[in-house]
């Protein structure tokens, strides 16, 4: 009865596995969080994202002293795996490396050190609102020649950085993405392989204590 | 499931590292010549089944297949899965090696149970073997889950965030692998149902145990 079964739904078992074919991506490894931060004028910036480049919304972000383990920061992504933050004084002033770390409360951590030299001086505004980031080496305008890019207004310099950064986004998870090269066919032929030798081996070693162990029977 | 390095806690790490000695011992001393051809292949397919994602909102998870290594081999699945999550973590950076042992306990220990419930259901044949199939490839993803949530619980997190996290996330997977073993048991009981009534214990024929 069992083998008429399959006998007569072969058609629907192959189709089965063939509707699973598209799960086999070898490069997919969505298990694996990955983490960038970085300093953007006085605020921390932190993008998430999981090893296919998808977004990694809702993951807890903790910055600590990397040197005394203390917690100067948590918070959560957005929905855009996006989490920024004013820097704390605190860490200003200790000029200490800081480990950002994230996870989704499921097992998976990514990680980063942001360097102390890559840290803002103290004397930088560290507002609350959010400070326009620097504009340096704007292109002149022949027409309208502009002696000093201080002159375009805050807003307009804080719209343009949001704009880039919106646009460059993608990017920047496409490149985290391309950083973390997954497992290909050399690994995975490699490590089949070390299941047949290791079997060899267990074989080798169970057929001489058979031996051993014969004699004395 | 993975659970990465830098998560758990030190007491944890030691309890899985002592769970999953104690369950290579005990599955290693029955691991026999007849049985290691069916263990490699199944290690391969446990190594491999990682690679399969199944997609779920935002994220995915992926296959295990330790309920059928768990069905099939009992306590043999301790070091099948061991050597499976060992590989993943040395060439595919899954996991890692400090915290390998509580990942071998949440994956092989579940498996081993159903194994050890599911081995007397199975060697009947027929409609109950792929029952048994069914619950024991569901059963083994849903017991790694909770053992997983357990571990995170025991470290910060509280047992009812994690379980949410991780059990909700597996869902999908146990209705899959549950699928994925009632196919493999009934083409096992097709072409070898002697892999299926071995899977009892033969300590009482003398044989070797499986």
């Amino acid at each position: 009865m069992l083998n008429n079964f399959f006998l007569r739904n072969r058609l629907l078992i192959a189709l089965l596995l063939c509707s699973t074919a598209f799960w086999w991506n070898p490069a997919a490894h969505a298990h694996r969080l990955l983490i960038m931060a970085w300093i953007q004028g006085d605020r921390l910036m932190v993008e998430t994202a999981f090893g296919t480049g998808q977004i990694g919304a809702n993951m807890t972000i903790t910055v600590k002293d990397a040197v005394t383990g203390d917690v100067l920061l948590s918070g959560a992504t957005d929905a855009q795996g996006l989490y920024e933050a004013v820097l704390p004084t605190t860490a200003l002033d200790r000029r200490a490396p800081l480990l950002v770390q994230a996870t989704d409360g499921a097992g998976h951590l990514a990680e980063q050190t942001i360097a102390a030299d890559e840290l803002p001086s103290r004397a930088a505004p560290s507002t609350a609102a959010p400070s326009p980031p620097k504009v340096a080496d704007l292109p002149s305008i022949p027409d309208h020649p502009m002696d000093d890019a201080n002159q375009l207004s805050p807003l307009l310099q804080q719209a343009i950085a949001e704009a880039v950064r919106q646009e460059i986004a993608p990017l920047r998870r496409e490149i985290l993405a391309l950083s973390q090269r997954g497992p290909g066919i050399p690994e995975i032929v490699g490590g089949i392989g070390w299941i047949v030798g290791l079997a060899g081996l267990g074989t080798v070693l169970l057929r001489r204590r058979t031996k051993t162990s014969t004699p004395s029977l | 499931m993975h659970i990465t390095e830098g998560v758990l806690s030190a007491p944890v790490l030691a309890l899985g590292a002592a769970t999953a000695a104690t369950g290579l011992w005990l599955g290693l001393r029955r691991l026999e010549e007849d049985r290691l051809v069916l263990a490699a292949a199944l290690a391969a397919v446990f190594f491999i089944g990682s690679l399969i994602h199944v997609p779920l909102g935002p994220s995915s998870v992926h296959l295990l297949l330790n309920g059928l290594a768990g069905l099939l081999l009992g306590w043999i699945a301790f070091p099948v899965i061991f050597v499976g999550l060992l590989l993943q973590a040395l060439l595919f950076q899954f996991g890692g090696l400090l915290v390998l042992g509580v990942n071998t306990t949440a994956v092989a220990l579940p498996a081993v149970l159903c194994g050890l419930i599911l081995r007397p259901l199975l060697a009947r044949g027929g409609k109950p073997a792929l029952v048994a199939g069914m619950l024991a490839g569901s059963g083994a993803v849903l017991g790694t889950a909770l053992l997983a949530a357990t571990a995170l619980a025991l470290t910060d997190q509280g047992f009812l965030v994690a379980a949410k996290l991780v059990v909700l996330a597996h869902l999908p997977v146990a209705a899959i692998e549950g699928a994925v073993a009632v196919f493999v048991v009934g083409f096992l009981g097709q072409t070898r149902p002697d892999l299926l009534t071995c899977a009892l214990p033969t300590a009482t024929q003398g044989g070797a145990p499986c």
